[in-house]
């Protein structure tokens, strides 16, 4: 008797973590995420303590007498066309992806997130106006529509991220729509208005807390599609320029010289393989967790 | 279904107008005097704004988009910034090349992906069903950038199987120019389209007339194919045609490693020296294929649906 109760009492998010605690590969994607969010913050904090001496002495330090000498145990990953070595430059790197995509999918969840929430509770014309705006938007393919923004603005860290976070926010607006708009006509929302809530009040206390959950598995794989853009844009030239060590552009150094090193081609890309890998995995595990009757 | 697609196709207007009015807007935003990059540096302030005024600069906003799209109605994109020549013939003279890799890329995906569903799902929880779906996201995983490289490095390097480069002139050079570019495109489209197929054949596989049908004796090549593929099919498609977003915007990166000369390059090359004419054109004629193969798919829906084809017969 005393277990049934137990039972009755944990909550969706306990319920859901439980199941996702249970799925082997989401938790193997969770942990290398976690592996790489603590490396990001490991090395700008490195960096600001030794006020880029660290970065200076061992990340850009070049050694042209040792350029594109394959993996050694002094150098594990190897070394890059100006004798960089490249296990440091891909933790340095860490961070473009992660906090740049991070930083670009929140903004677009944000403004997507409000303009989905508006047409799906408000309905009529908002919505109408709204929806066609972002069914044009979702004309133009993700990754053109950043490349456009770029080739207008110009290719900057902060112009790539206004780009990436644009290009991405019909899709929120969308997910954000569908499940408001699920939520609404439920009678837990006609009660909470009747006892006097105000419009945000039930927005943002009943509606958000019950959507979560699409919005959360459409977050993970969104920052894995940002992820990609970021270091798309950055092969092509568009978006973070070397010499800083970011993993795309790395990549795009690596086309001249592939024909002399493999690693200088194969490391940087299996960093972003594995990355977008992770939060795939973890996306479908979150989908499964959060909603059972999904799961086949 | 004639009418159904006539007024699909009215109904494509306002989207390309809503596409160009955005991509406009936003390509003007684009700091830096047109004039300027047109002129050089050398350029006295009166030449620059003789200039100004040919090209229309002086307009307002407005204006000049109007003037664009009434251009544009006529086969006219503008002239390009750097050598004044017609943004069209540019276009159009790309536009094969892209729309041959990009078709190319969809049949690897559909080649390489529907029937790894089919068997993942047939064979649901075995090793083989394991294997393809890991590979499946791995498949996903993987920026194609990246991937073109490894192949070439593999097939083109180290093998010396295929061309890394270029497009071949003639049928045989040509094939196994496109080889490399269209698996590099292709491969994630490909993982994705064998999880969609796998997971919609496996709401398929348990349904009654399934049963129903091994039951009276249909052998199960007939099943496979006949009723089951047949039922999961809309899912999948609509997967194909999502993708083609994708693989157009794919196309840029796979055209870049490849040395394709397609639109997407075109378009990467435009963007270093500020073309804007030429970055605007190819994103017009690149998003305005999006919406025509949307428009392809959702016709293809009612081939395979009849249901959704009676829909449009009813009271029309």
């Amino acid at each position: 008797m005393e277990k049934t109760k137990t039972n009755t009492q944990r909550s969706l998010w306990q319920d859901a973590w439980r199941r996702f605690r249970k799925n082997r590969t989401a938790m193997a994607g969770l942990i290398f995420l976690c592996l790489l969010v603590l490396i990001a913050v490991a090395t700008v904090v490195i960096d600001v303590v030794t006020q880029k001496e660290f970065y200076n002495t061992y990340v850009t330090s070049q050694n042209l007498v040792e350029r594109l000498k394959g993996p050694s145990l002094e150098h594990p990953f190897g070394q890059d066309e100006y004798g960089r070595d490249i296990l440091m430059r891909m933790l340095w790197g860490v961070r473009y992806s992660l906090f740049m995509g991070g930083i670009a999918i929140i903004f677009s969840l944000i403004v997507g997130g409000a303009l989905g929430a508006l047409a799906g509770y408000y309905g009529k014309v908002i919505d109408t106006v709204l929806m066609r705006f972002m069914d044009i938007l979702l004309a133009i393919p993700s990754m053109l529509l950043a490349t456009a923004i770029v080739a207008a603005l110009g290719t900057s860290l902060v112009n790539v991220l206004i780009a990436i976070g644009i290009a991405y926010i019909p899709t929120f607006a969308r997910t954000v729509r569908a499940s408001v708009l699920t939520v609404k006509d439920q009678e837990f929302i006609e009660a909470a208005r009747s006892i006097g809530c105000n419009d945000r009040e039930i927005i943002f206390k009943y509606i958000v807390p019950n959507a979560m959950a699409p919005i959360i598995v459409q977050a993970t794989l969104g920052l894995a599609g940002a992820i990609l853009s970021i270091a798309g844009l950055s092969f092509l030239g568009l978006g973070i320029q070397p010499p800083t060590p970011e993993w795309g552009a790395m990549l795009s150094n690596a086309r001249n010289y592939f024909r002399d090193a493999w690693h200088v081609t194969v490391i940087p890309g299996l960093g972003i393989m594995l990355t977008i890998l992770s939060l795939n995995l973890m996306g479908d595990g979150l989908r499964d967790a959060l909603d059972p009757r999904m799961k086949n | 279904m004639f009418k159904y697609i006539v007024k699909r196709l009215l109904m494509l207007i306002p989207v390309i107008i809503g596409v160009t009015f955005i991509v406009f807007f936003i390509l003007n935003l684009s700091p830096g005097d047109p004039a300027a990059i047109i002129l050089g540096d050398q350029a006295t302030a009166e030449a620059l704004e003789m200039k100004r005024e040919e090209l229309g600069l002086n307009d307002p906003l407005l204006v000049r988009y109007v003037d664009y799209m009434v251009g544009l109605a006529h086969g006219d994109l503008g002239l390009s910034y750097r050598n004044s020549i017609s943004v069209w013939d540019q276009v159009i003279d790309r536009l094969p090349n892209t729309a041959l890799l990009a078709a190319c890329g969809i049949l690897v995906a559909l080649v390489i992906g529907i029937p790894i569903g089919i068997i993942s799902a047939r064979k649901q929880y075995s090793l083989l069903d394991n294997i393809s779906m890991v590979g499946a996201l791995v498949g996903v995983s993987m920026p194609n950038f990246w991937s073109g490289l490894l192949l070439v490095m593999i097939f083109s390097v180290h093998l010396g199987w295929l061309p890394s480069q270029g497009m071949g002139s003639g049928f045989g050079p040509l094939v196994l120019s496109l080889i490399l570019p269209s698996v590099t495109l292709g491969m994630n489209s490909a993982a994705m389209v064998a999880r969609m197929t796998r997971s919609s054949m496996l709401e398929v596989i348990r349904q009654d007339y399934i049963s129903t049908a091994r039951a009276k004796g249909v052998s199960e090549r007939v099943v496979t194919f006949q009723h089951m593929l047949r039922n999961a099919l809309i899912p999948i498609i609509t997967a194909v045609g999502l993708q083609f977003g994708n693989l157009l915007g794919g196309a840029m990166l796979a055209e870049t490693v490849f040395s394709w000369p397609g639109l997407g390059r075109l378009m990467v090359e435009n963007i270093k020296s500020k073309d804007i004419p030429m970055v605007m054109g190819c994103v017009v004629v690149m998003a305005t294929m999006f919406t025509l193969v949307n428009l392809v798919v959702d016709i293809i829906y009612s081939f395979v649906d009849p249901r959704i084809k009676s829909q449009y017969k009813k009271g029309r």
